[in-house]
């Protein structure tokens, strides 16, 4: 939970994105739902007033990269949306649904949580606003 | 008033009797929220949320009855999940289906991320074995639909699109379970999928959508019997990891009238493998500890060249050898599947060209003969040009396992 948490709290800092709410779940690696999981954050954010939303997403992994994130996605992976990436997350930026005011960035971490989520409710989400935003 | 529709009514006829009852006598039955009223063909998608929302918050109430209350929960659960935990971007979802109880307490749901009976696009899908309510294939942590709606509204911003999660027939329990290799199940439920697949043409409001059914593993053996054996209706077929299209013998059978069957089968899942004519099935199937049974395959491999499909690419990332892990990687973020299937639910499948990520699909060898051979003091003799399939030899070349792949993987 850790790794896309703090690396959802760095982009928010970085790019001093607005009015953030996020949640936080496990995703099984595999379409069987079984372990390997790993840590998700959907997080959403006010696109900057008076800015094309894609702009304002071109702006956002622009101060990644400069944090020494790498742009695009990691190799072998072609996901819609503007991507950036660490060596252990991947992030993808885009509109939120249905309400161009708002982005959204998905921050997907790595297939290393070997615990069963199948039963345990970790994988429906939970609210974590206040650990993106909070200090 | 009439208080139900006739009993077997199509969908049409139900949405005949419901549009027959005058305002206060519907206002009444949702308020009443018979369970049976959730669950029919021919009611607007929106009022079935709201019968059916109604039901499940009863039976949350029901500790008494463990098998309802435990399969309320994951239906609450698969809600809560699909809408997602942030806030500030809520998806929106509909509960379309809703029986707790059914298929000896597996139960029975459909969530609808999109109204369907507004959308312009609508995607069904069908998953596979191991699949059920009571086993979580709603929450489980498995996003296909999620992944399927937001990588289709980032590709196309704008698109009005409903993605169903189908989970509305009784599956084999699992690969371990005898009946997988069995076409049975698949043949019952591909009527229920018909069924429900023609329904959503019925309540739909303004013009005709684009409607497309993805099937995962033996839930594509399914959506090929429910095109192919019961009549289903739909724009455009999707066959991930299929096993087999069991009833369906080419992409004819599915009777789509100027539609496609598109086939995502990686070419290291060995379960895409067990269908005839796609592969060494029997073999195969000994190698690894007979998982579909002691006879490999529900039918026809739909990656085969001559099944008369468009196959895209579907390669798991690092893939090298057959792996019953890359089975189950068609809905990842940012897999290829997954972005051909943004392009195809939303009525782009032209552009798998354009976005290279059309695959050839597998072939036999072919057995080729000269056109003539040259014999000293004779001259040229011109014999019948001969280039076919060698007889009796299943499709075993594979293209895309050639493909050169990136190293990164989970």
């Amino acid at each position: 939970m850790a790794q896309v948490v703090e690396a959802a709290r760095q982009i928010v800092r970085t790019a001093r994105l607005n009015d953030v709410t996020g949640g936080f779940l496990f995703e099984s690696c595999n379409d069987q739902g079984a372990p390997p999981y790993r840590g998700r954050v959907d997080m959403s954010f006010a696109v900057s007033a008076g800015m094309e939303p894609e702009e304002h997403f071109k702006q956002i992994a622009t101060a990644m990269v400069r944090q020494g994130w790498t742009d695009g996605p990691p190799p072998g992976r072609r996901p819609f949306g503007l991507a950036v990436h660490t060596k252990t997350v991947m992030v993808v930026i885009g509109r939120a649904c249905g309400d161009n005011s708002r982005g959204s960035a998905q921050v997907c971490g790595e297939c290393r949580n070997l615990t069963d989520h199948r039963h345990d409710g970790m994988t429906v989400g939970n609210e974590i606003t206040d650990r993106l935003t909070g200090r | 008033m009439q208080p139900e529709p006739p009993p077997g009514a199509n969908a049409d006829e139900v949405n005949a009797w419901w549009n027959s009852l005058m305002r206060d006598e519907r206002d009444r039955l949702i308020a009443e929220h018979p369970p049976v009223l959730g669950n029919l063909n021919g009611i607007p998608a929106e009022l079935r949320d709201q019968i059916n929302t109604a039901v499940m918050n009863d039976d949350l109430t029901r500790a008494d009855d463990a098998a309802r209350y435990r399969n309320a929960v994951q239906v609450k659960q698969g809600l809560d999940h699909d809408r997602g935990s942030d806030p500030g971007n809520q998806r929106p979802v509909l509960l379309w289906a809703y029986d707790p109880l059914a298929f000896n307490g597996k139960g029975s749901a459909a969530i609808a991320i999109g109204d369907p009976d507004h959308a312009q696009d609508i995607a069904v899908i069908v998953p596979g074995a191991g699949s059920s309510v009571a086993s979580g294939w709603l929450a489980g942590g498995h996003n296909d639909a999620i992944n399927v709606y937001d990588q289709s509204m980032a590709a196309y911003p704008g698109d009005d699109l409903s993605v169903i999660a189908w989970m509305g027939y009784d599956t084999p329990d699992g690969f371990d379970d005898p009946r997988v290799a069995s076409p049975l199940m698949a043949r019952q439920g591909g009527v229920r999928l018909a069924q429900d697949v023609n329904g959503l043409w019925v309540t739909h409001d303004g013009s005709p959508p684009h409607v497309t059914v993805l099937g995962h593993s033996y839930g594509s053996s399914t959506v090929a019997d429910a095109f192919a054996a019961s009549g289903a209706n739909a724009n455009d077929v999707v066959s991930l990891g299929s096993p087999g299209t069991d009833l369906a013998h080419s992409a004819k059978d599915f009777h789509l009238d100027s539609g496609t069957v598109y086939v995502g089968s990686a070419s290291s899942d060995p379960i895409s493998w067990l269908g005839e004519g796609g592969g060494v099935p029997n073999e195969l199937n000994e190698i690894l500890g007979y998982p579909f049974g002691r006879y490999a395959g529900l039918g026809t491999d739909p990656a085969g060249d001559g099944f008369g499909s468009v196959r895209f690419k579907a390669e798991v990332p690092g893939g090298d050898g057959l792996s019953f892990r890359d089975h189950s990687h068609y809905f990842d973020l940012g897999g290829e599947a997954l972005r051909s299937m943004a392009h195809i639910v939303t009525g782009h499948g032209a552009a798998l060209a354009q976005d290279d990520l059309l695959a050839q699909g597998r072939r036999q060898p072919h057995i080729t003969t000269p056109s003539e051979v040259k014999i000293p003091g004779l001259g040229p003799i011109h014999l019948p040009h001969i280039d076919t399939r060698i007889p009796g030899v299943p499709a075993y070349i594979d293209p895309e396992a050639e493909r050169p792949r990136e190293v990164e993987r989970d």
